[in-house]
C-alpha cells in the first residue's frame, strides 16, 4: 500500500507540514509531526503490528492510548526502550521500531506454530505440565517463548533521569473537559494548582471529538484553559506526564516522558497534594466473541480519535459492534470521513430514536451479535446472527470496531484505596468511598456525557477547594450542544457457536473466556483466583482492558452481580515506568548513602582497601603493601598492635552527650549494669538490651560532670541506639528531663594501641599524666594533643594498652599526621578493621553482628556480672529474667580451637553433634588466624557450650568437617594486663 | 545545559546545639542571644548570630567560626544549668549554598521540603530529608542553604555534581 494511502485529505490536528520519516519492522515509512506511532502506521496502510503473547496469533492496533492491549513495540537505537504500547509512542525523525513477540517478523513469525497446539496449552497449563522434574529447568524456555520484549542492555539514557518532589493545594489528574474545568476553577481561586496530563496536548477525550463548545470547536475552548492557566504563577502544568500511582497521605507519583530541559531524559514527580481530583477519563472496554482479536478490529473510540485526531481512516469498509449508544456517534464519524459503514450490530433490545436519528442512513441491527470475524492477518467480515442464536449472515468489512461499554478509570482511585461500587445504570464499576482527600471528576466518576463532565469538574473543584480553606469564585461554564444520552444494555460476551474457538476476555494476556470458566471449573472461582490462574488484567493491562469482562464473565457463569464478584486490586504503576524514572540520580556512586571519615583521602592514598563496615561508613578495611597478601597485611598490622605501636581511624564510633538533672538514673535504665553512681572523669562499659532482653549494643560511658555524660556506642548501631534513648524518653518515661545531642562527628577518634602507646602520646601531649596511676583504664581526661584540643580515653578494643584521643573532626588530619609522625621512629602502621578483628577475636571481645547476633543476653555471652542485682529495674531486665527461668538450653559463648592450626573455618558455619548433617548445636560466629598464639582460633556460640569446654566440636563446611576443641573463648591476656598497663 | 544554580561547599561554621525549655535558655543567656524565633522552623539573628528555632526545646545558634571561641565563652557549656544543654557541635554539619534562579529547583529535586513561600517563610529553617538522608534547609535572600552531617558530605556534594546537569 502506498505511503499514506489512508490519510484523510483534511482534518486532524497534526502538522502536514513536518514531514517525520521512521522505520519499523525494518521499512521505511512517512508521517507528521502530531503523530504517534500507531496512527502513522494505520495512515501507511500497516495493520499486523504485532504477535499476541502466549499464541502468537496476528495482532493488530486496538486503541488509541495507554490502554492499547494488542500491539507492544521495542524502540531500538538512540531511543532503545523495551514494551511500549504503539500508541503511545509519538512520531519522531530517525524513529526505530520493531514488533515484540515475534521473530522473524509479525508476517511471519516461527512461534506462531503455537496456534496448531493451542487447544494444548490452556491457561495454567504449564502449573501442571512442568512440575517435573523441576519447574526452573521449563522456566526459562517458557519465559522466552511467552516473554515481551527484554530490557535494553544499553545504558543510554544514564544520568539523565531526574525525580524530583511538587506540592500543591489541588492536583488534577487529566486535562479533559472535566480536569480543565476544576483546573481552571481552582486556579482562579488562588490555589496552588498541579495539573497532570499523559498527552503532549490537552483536551483529553476532546483532542479526538468533532465537539462544539461555547459555539466553537471544543480545542479552541481547550487553548484558551490552557492559556489562562500557563499564565498563572500559581499553576504547575506537566504535559505528556502520567501520574501512575497514588500511595499514602496524598503522595501522588507523576512520571514526565517529555521534560522541556534537554538534560533530562525523564522526570519522576513525588507530589504531596491537599486535595487531589482525580480526571482520568473513562476507558472503552471490548467485546468478547469468538476471534476478537483479528488485525483490524478496534475499539470504536479509537477508530473515533483516528479519524477526528490524526486524520487517518483505519478501514475502508467498517462494521459497528456495541451494546451502547456511544458508538452511533462514531459511526456517524467515520461515515462522514469518508468510511463506508455496512452496518451497526447492536446487541440491545432497545435502541433510543436519538441515536438512531444520528446514524442515519446507516443499517442498524438491532438485537443482533457478531458472533465471530473473519480473517487471517486482517479482518475480512463480521459474521452476525441474533442474540439468541440462529441464522448467520456475513458482512464483509476491513474493520471492525466495538463498544462494550466504558469503564471510569479507577484505577488511582482505587490504589489510594477508595472503595467501588457496581453501577447498573453504566454497566460499571464506579467510585464510591474515599479514604484519602481525593475526588473523582467527569466520566472517572462515571459521567460519560460531556456537558456532565464539565458540570462536575467545577463541582468537585469548588468541593476541593472548600477542603482547603478557599472560596470559589462563580465562573460560567461553556455551553455544549445537545448530546446523546449514554444507554447500555451489558453483553460480557457473545456465546461461543464452537466450543473451541477464542473469544478472547484479555486480548494482551491471551486470556480467553474459555480460559475463565476453566478456572472456574477447577475451583478457581473468586476474581482474584481466576486473575492468578488465567493471569487475565496482569502485567501491563493492569485491568485497564482485561478486567471488568472477566468480572463479567465470571458473574455470567456463576449467576451472581457484578458487585459481589467485585474488582481485583489495580496495582501501581498504572503505564509501565523506567526504572531509571523511578530511581532519578540515584545511581552509580550515590546509589546507597556513603559515610566518609575525615581522613578519607589519607586512608585511599595509603593504599587502604576500603569498603562498608557497618552504617555506611566506608573504612579502610587494610592497607597492603606491594606484593602483600590479604593475610600477610592483616598479620603485619595485628602484630604491630600486639608487639609495638598502631594507629585506628575510630572517628566513625556513635557518641552522645547526655545532659538533665534526669540523665544518670535514664543511663541506669538503659544499660544493665549502674552509671549514676560514676565519678566525674571515669567511664564504665555497659550492656543495653532490647525490651526482649537481646542485646541492642554495647559501649563505654564516661561522667563529664554533674548529670552530664558522654556515651559511645557501636558504629553500626548509633542510629538504633539514638531511636531507641529517643523513644524511652518520648514514649516511656516522657516526664524525665534528659537531652541528648549527637556528636559522632564532632569528636573524630584516633585510637592509639599497643605497648608502646603510651610512650607515643607522651610525645604529643604534655598537659596530662598518662601513667597508669594517673591515668588509669577507663578514665578520661581533656587537654592538648599536638596542639589541638583533645579528650582522651582510655578504652580498649584490641586488648592493648590503648588512647582514644578525640579531636573536633576538623582538626583530625592534622593530629593523624602528627601521631604518623612521631610514631614513624617506633614503626606505627596504620590498622584497619580486619586487623581489629583479629584482635578483638583473641581477646573473645563481642562484636555486634558476631556474637551479639540478635539472640543472645549477657548470660549466653559469659557476662552475667554485668547485670546488675542491685537496680530494681532496667530495660530487657525482666525478658531475660523469664527467659532463664525455663532452664531451657541456650547457644553459649566458647572458643574454638581448630584441630589443623593453619586451617580457617567460614564465619557463619554450623555446628552439628558429630559433624553430622542434623540440625545444628551452634555455629561459629568468628575464625581468624592469631598472630599472638601463631594458629587459627575461633569463637562460636554453642549449645550448652560453656559446660562442654575441652571436649570437641564438629564444623561442618561445604566440603568436610572439622573438629576443633572448645575453649573458654578468651585466647589471649585473660586477665586484661596489658589493657590496664 | 544543565541548570542555573551555583553550589557552594561552605566554609565550617561555629554552632552550639542548646536543649532546654525557652524559660529557661532565656533565664541563663537571653540578653546574649537573638531573639527566640516566635514561630517554630524560623530564624532570627542579632550582631552577627543566627538563632534557629528547630525543634521542641531545641534551638541551633550559629557565628562563623572565628567567632567560635567567643561564643564558647558566652554559652560555656559547663557553666549551664542542669536544665539547659550547651553542646559544641560546629563540626558535625557541613552547609551547602544553593543560588542562582534555578536553586529552587535544584532543592526540589533533593529535599520533598515545600519551599513555597507560604508554606517555608522567609526566615525559614528545617530539618527535613535531604538525598535521603537528615538535612538541615535555610531559605536565604539569594536561595537556600543545606547542611548535612559531616560524614555525608562527600556523597552529598557528588549528588550535587550530578543533579547540575
Amino acid at each position: 500500500m502506498p505511503a499514506s494511502a489512508r490519510r484523510l485529505p483534511t482534518g486532524g490536528i497534526i502538522d502536514r507540514s513536518k514531514s517525520i520519516g521512521f522505520r519499523f519492522n525494518g521499512k521505511s515509512y512517512s508521517g507528521f509531526a502530531g503523530d504517534t506511532l500507531a496512527s502513522a502506521l494505520i495512515a501507511n496502510g500497516v495493520s499486523l503490528t504485532a504477535r499476541s503473547f502466549k499464541y502468537h496469533r496476528p495482532r493488530g492496533i486496538v486503541g488509541a492510548g495507554h490502554e492499547e492491549p494488542g500491539s507492544l513495540v521495542e524502540l531500538v537505537g538512540d531511543e532503545q526502550s523495551a514494551n511500549q504500547p504503539i500508541t503511545t509512542v509519538r512520531l519522531r525523525d530517525g524513529l526505530d521500531a520493531r514488533s515484540v513477540n515475534c521473530w522473524p517478523s509479525p508476517h511471519f513469525d516461527l512461534m506462531g506454530i503455537n496456534q496448531l497446539f493451542s487447544r494444548f496449552i490452556p491457561a495454567a497449563f504449564y502449573y501442571k505440565t512442568f512440575m517435573w522434574p523441576n519447574w526452573h529447568l521449563f522456566e526459562p524456555h517458557i519465559r522466552r517463548a511467552a516473554g515481551l520484549a527484554s530490557a535494553p542492555d544499553a545504558l543510554l539514557h544514564q544520568g539523565l533521569y531526574e525525580t524530583r518532589h511538587g506540592h500543591c493545594d489541588i492536583l488534577v489528574v487529566g486535562a479533559g473537559p472535566a480536569g480543565l474545568t476544576a483546573a481552571l476553577a481552582a486556579a482562579r481561586a488562588g490555589a496552588r494548582v498541579m495539573l497532570v496530563d499523559d498527552q503532549m496536548q490537552a483536551g483529553g477525550s476532546l483532542s479526538g471529538l468533532a465537539e462544539n463548545l461555547d459555539g466553537r470547536h471544543a480545542l479552541q475552548w481547550v487553548d484558551d484553559v490552557v492559556a489562562e492557566l500557563d499564565a498563572l504563577a500559581n499553576v504547575v502544568r506537566l504535559r505528556s506526564a502520567t501520574a501512575w500511582a497514588y500511595r499514602e497521605h496524598n503522595l501522588i507519583m507523576v512520571t514526565e516522558r517529555a521534560p522541556d530541559e534537554d538534560h533530562v531524559f525523564q522526570r519522576t514527580w513525588r507530589v504531596r497534594a491537599r486535595q487531589v481530583i482525580i480526571a482520568t477519563g473513562a476507558i472503552e472496554r471490548a467485546m468478547v466473541f469468538a476471534d476478537n482479536d483479528r488485525p483490524g478490529i478496534m475499539m470504536a473510540s479509537a477508530a473515533q480519535i483516528y479519524v477526528n485526531r490524526y486524520a487517518v481512516a483505519p478501514g475502508q469498509r467498517a462494521v459497528v459492534f456495541t451494546n451502547n449508544n456511544s458508538a452511533y456517534r462514531v459511526a456517524a464519524e467515520m461515515k462522514a470521513a469518508g468510511i463506508e459503514v455496512a452496518a451497526i450490530i447492536d446487541s440491545r433490545t432497545d435502541i433510543d430514536d436519538a441515536a438512531r436519528s444520528l446514524a442515519a442512513g446507516i443499517e442498524i441491527c438491532q438485537g443482533q451479535v457478531v458472533s465471530r470475524s473473519e480473517g487471517r492477518r486482517r479482518v475480512k467480515a463480521a459474521v452476525i446472527r441474533s442474540a439468541a442464536g440462529g441464522s448467520e449472515r456475513r458482512i464483509a468489512c476491513d474493520l471492525l470496531v466495538m463498544s462494550g461499554g466504558w469503564n471510569p478509570a479507577v484505577h488511582l482511585f482505587s490504589q489510594s484505596r477508595g472503595s467501588l461500587r457496581y453501577d447498573t445504570g453504566i454497566e460499571a464499576f464506579v467510585p464510591d468511598r474515599a479514604v484519602q482527600a481525593c475526588l473523582c471528576a467527569g466520566s472517572a466518576s462515571g459521567l460519560f456525557t460531556l456537558s456532565g463532565a464539565i458540570e462536575d469538574g467545577a463541582e468537585k473543584a469548588r468541593l476541593a477547594l472548600r477542603a482547603c480553606g478557599l472560596d470559589s469564585p462563580n465562573a460560567k461554564l461553556p455551553t455544549t450542544v445537545s448530546e446523546l444520552p449514554y444507554t447500555i444494555e451489558a453483553l460480557w460476551h457473545v456465546e461461543q457457536d464452537n466450543p473451541a474457538a477464542k473469544s478472547f476476555v484479555d486480548i494482551q494476556n491471551d486470556v480467553t473466556l474459555n480460559d475463565v470458566h476453566l478456572a472456574m471449573r477447577e475451583g478457581f472461582g473468586a476474581v482474584e483466583h481466576v486473575k492468578r490462574y488465567t493471569t487475565a488484567g496482569m502485567g501491563i493491562d493492569q485491568g485497564k482492558t482485561g478486567n471488568i469482562n472477566v468480572i463479567g464473565a465470571i458473574a455470567n457463569r456463576a449467576g451472581q452481580d457484578l458487585q459481589d464478584i467485585g474488582t481485583t486490586t489495580f496495582r501501581s504503576p498504572y503505564v509501565p515506568i523506567e526504572f531509571g524514572a523511578i530511581g532519578g540520580q540515584r545511581e552509580g556512586p550515590v546509589v546507597l548513602p556513603y559515610r566518609h571519615t575525615p581522613i578519607t583521602d589519607w586512608h585511599r592514598q595509603a593504599g587502604a582497601e576500603m569498603y562498608e563496615a557497618g552504617a555506611r561508613w566506608r573504612r579502610p578495611g587494610y592497607y597492603p603493601l606491594k606484593g602483600e597478601s590479604f593475610q600477610q597485611t592483616v598479620d603485619r598490622e595485628s602484630l604491630a598492635v600486639r608487639e609495638g605501636v598502631g594507629v585506628y581511624d575510630g572517628a566513625p564510633l556513635g557518641k552522645f552527650e547526655i545532659k538533665g538533672p534526669d540523665a544518670g538514673k535514664f543511663l541506669d535504665l538503659l544499660y544493665t549494669n549502674v552509671f549514676s553512681t560514676l565519678k566525674t572523669g571515669m567511664g564504665r562499659y555497659g550492656l543495653m538490651l532490647t525490651d526482649d532482653g537481646i542485646i541492642l549494643d554495647d559501649g563505654v560511658s564516661f561522667k563529664l560532670g554533674d548529670n552530664h555524660f558522654l556515651m559511645s556506642t557501636s558504629t553500626g548501631h548509633a542510629d538504633e541506639v539514638n531511636r531507641h534513648m529517643e523513644h524511652v524518653l518520648q514514649i516511656e518515661r516522657p516526664q524525665w528531663q534528659v537531652m541528648i545531642t549527637t556528636v559522632t562527628t564532632q569528636w573524630a577518634n584516633a585510637t592509639v594501641c599497643g605497648p608502646k602507646a603510651r610512650q607515643l602520646v607522651e610525645k604529643l601531649c604534655t598537659d596530662i599524666d598518662l601513667s597508669a596511676e594517673a591515668f588509669p583504664f577507663m578514665a578520661m581526661r581533656e587537654g592538648t594533643v599536638a596542639g589541638i584540643a583533645a579528650r582522651i580515653c582510655r578504652v580498649s578494643f584490641t586488648g592493648e594498652l590503648s588512647f582514644e584521643i578525640n579531636v573536633a573532626a576538623r582538626h583530625f588530619a592534622k593530629l593523624w599526621d602528627k601521631i604518623m609522625e612521631a610514631g614513624g621512629p617506633m614503626g606505627i602502621v596504620p590498622v584497619g578493621s580486619e586487623a581489629n578483628h583479629v584482635l578483638r577475636v583473641e581477646k573473645g571481645f563481642l562484636s555486634l553482628g558476631h556474637e551479639a547476633d540478635g539472640t543472645t543476653d549477657a548470660y549466653d555471652l559469659g557476662m552475667g556480672w554485668i547485670m546488675s542485682k542491685k537496680k530494681p529495674d532496667y530495660i530487657g531486665k525482666r525478658s531475660v529474667e523469664i527467659r532463664r527461668a525455663k532452664d531451657r538450653p541456650r547457644r553459649e559463648l566458647v572458643g574454638l580451637l581448630i584441630d589443623d592450626p593453619a586451617r580457617l573455618v567460614t564465619e557463619g558455619a554450623p555446628v552439628t553433634p558429630e559433624g553430622r548433617r542434623q540440625a545444628s548445636e551452634g555455629l561459629v560466629t568468628a575464625c581468624v588466624h592469631s598472630v599472638a598464639l601463631k594458629r587459627s582460633v575461633a569463637l562460636a556460640l554453642l549449645e550448652d557450650g560453656r559446660a562442654r569446654i575441652g571436649q570437641k566440636a564438629h564444623i561442618r563446611m561445604k566440603d568436610d568437617v572439622v573438629s576443633a576443641e572448645i575453649t573458654a573463648p578468651c585466647f589471649y591476656d585473660p586477665d586484661g594486663e596489658r589493657l590496664r598497663s | 545545559m544543565g541548570y542555573h544554580a551555583h553550589i557552594e561547599r561552605l566554609d565550617t561554621s561555629a554552632i552550639i546545639d542548646l536543649k532546654g525549655r525557652k524559660d529557661a535558655l532565656v533565664d541563663w543567656k537571653g540578653s546574649d542571644l537573638p531573639a527566640i524565633p516566635e514561630r517554630p522552623n524560623t530564624a532570627t539573628d542579632a550582631n552577627g548570630l543566627e538563632l534557629y528555632w528547630i525543634g521542641n526545646d531545641h534551638w541551633l545558634l550559629r557565628a562563623p567560626l572565628d567567632r567560635e571561641e567567643d561564643i564558647l565563652r558566652t554559652f560555656d557549656p559547663g557553666s549551664a544549668p542542669h536544665d539547659v544543654s550547651a553542646v559544641l557541635v560546629s563540626d558535625t554539619l557541613v552547609f551547602f549554598s544553593i543560588t542562582g534562579p534555578d536553586a529552587g529547583q535544584i532543592l526540589s529535586i533533593v529535599s520533598p521540603l515545600d519551599i513555597a513561600l507560604e508554606a517555608f517563610t522567609q526566615n525559614g529553617v528545617s530539618y527535613s530529608e535531604a538525598f535521603g538522608l537528615k538535612a538541615l534547609i535555610i531559605r536565604r535572600t539569594e536561595g537556600y542553604e543545606l547542611a548535612v552531617e559531616r560524614s555525608y558530605a562527600d556523597m552529598a556534594q557528588s549528588y550535587f555534581t550530578r543533579i547540575k546537569g
